[in-house]
């Protein structure tokens, strides 16, 4: 039995060879993208735009790890309270900040599926949660990549921050290669 | 006395969404945090008739949790289903050659969790 129910963005080819730095932060900004608002549309019903940047902080961020041979960083999930309860009650959750947490878990498994695709792996960390006034991300790296992506739909504002370090010879190949990834939602009873 | 599944996930929504959907089939329910909570379930708790499984999870994931499951070999009757964000064919083999019976990408449908959870409680 094999099922699936979902629609999926499809990965993005950019050309033959491995990626160059500008390539790779193009890349992962947008399968971080593509893979929030799916995500979202999947769990809420709620379409999320890409907006702009502005005095925008959240209220309650999930902060999940991001490890690998090749590969490390963390990702973050930001939102406010009032958007992360109506969340929470689209999924029949009354633990909105444990719900957060999981959103946080399958935004970067959504991530990772389409990063797999490019050759490189890499292991999440169980997510923590913080919550505050004017949250505020900042990187240890200042000459390293990390970025932050802001979408925003009726229910309120989310901000995803992502840093996504290679090493030790890790590059991405600009072809994505269909390894048999299960994708969301796809069951396979053995 | 019913049925039971055993629900394994660090996410307190997620397992209280996967009892929701097992309830309604008509099965009990019981809840684990991570791996070694749930191998404490199993030991303890009677009339498991399936395991539902999340991979990453503190203290102990779902596939070390599996691999002692088979290691121990006194509960590799009752069925595992795996439900987890990953979806990586080499975890999947893993996992099937430590004994799951199903494997399930997240966010799940719960008709298609309920089949699979019927199906393999009710074998032909």
């Amino acid at each position: 039995m094999r099922s699936s129910h979902h629609v999926q963005f499809q990965p993005v080819k950019i050309r033959d060879g491995l990626m160059n730095t500008a390539e790779t932060q193009v890349l992962l900004e947008d399968y971080i993208t593509q893979a929030a608002k799916e995500l979202f549309l999947d769990v809420s019903g709620f379409l999320f735009e890409s907006i702009e940047n502005s005095d925008w902080f959240p209220e309650i961020t999930a902060v999940l790890g991001i490890a690998g041979t090749c590969v490390a960083g963390s990702a973050t999930l930001g939102t406010s309270a009032s958007c992360l309860a109506t969340l929470a009650a689209k999924a029949n959750s009354d633990m909105p900040e444990d719900w957060l947490g999981e959103l946080a878990n399958q935004l970067v498994g959504r991530f990772k599926r389409r990063i797999v695709a490019h050759g490189v792996d890499f292991s999440l960390g169980t997510p923590t949660l913080i919550s505050g006034e004017r949250l505020h991300v900042l990187s240890r790296f200042s000459h390293k990549p990390a970025f932050t992506v802001h979408l925003q739909s009726d229910i309120g504002r989310v901000e995803i921050w992502l840093e996504f370090e290679l090493h030790h010879g890790g590059e991405l190949s600009a072809e994505p290669q269909d390894d048999g990834t299960l994708i969301e939602g796809e069951a396979l009873l053995f | 006395m019913g049925k039971t599944v055993l629900v394994v996930d660090d996410s307190a929504t997620v397992r209280q969404q996967v009892g929701l959907a097992v309830k309604q089939a008509g099965f009990e329910v019981v809840e684990a945090g991570d791996g070694l909570e749930g191998l404490d379930r199993l030991k303890n708790v009677v009339n498991i008739a399936l395991v539902v499984c999340d991979i990453n999870m503190p203290n102990m994931n779902g596939l070390e949790m599996l691999e002692q499951v088979q290691k121990e070999g006194k509960f590799t009757s009752i069925p595992i289903i795996i439900l987890t964000t990953e979806g990586q064919p080499d975890q999947v083999a893993r996992a099937k050659k430590a004994g799951a019976k199903a494997w399930i990408v997240k966010p799940f449908k719960a008709e298609l969790l309920v089949a699979a959870v019927n199906k393999l409680t009710h074998p032909a």
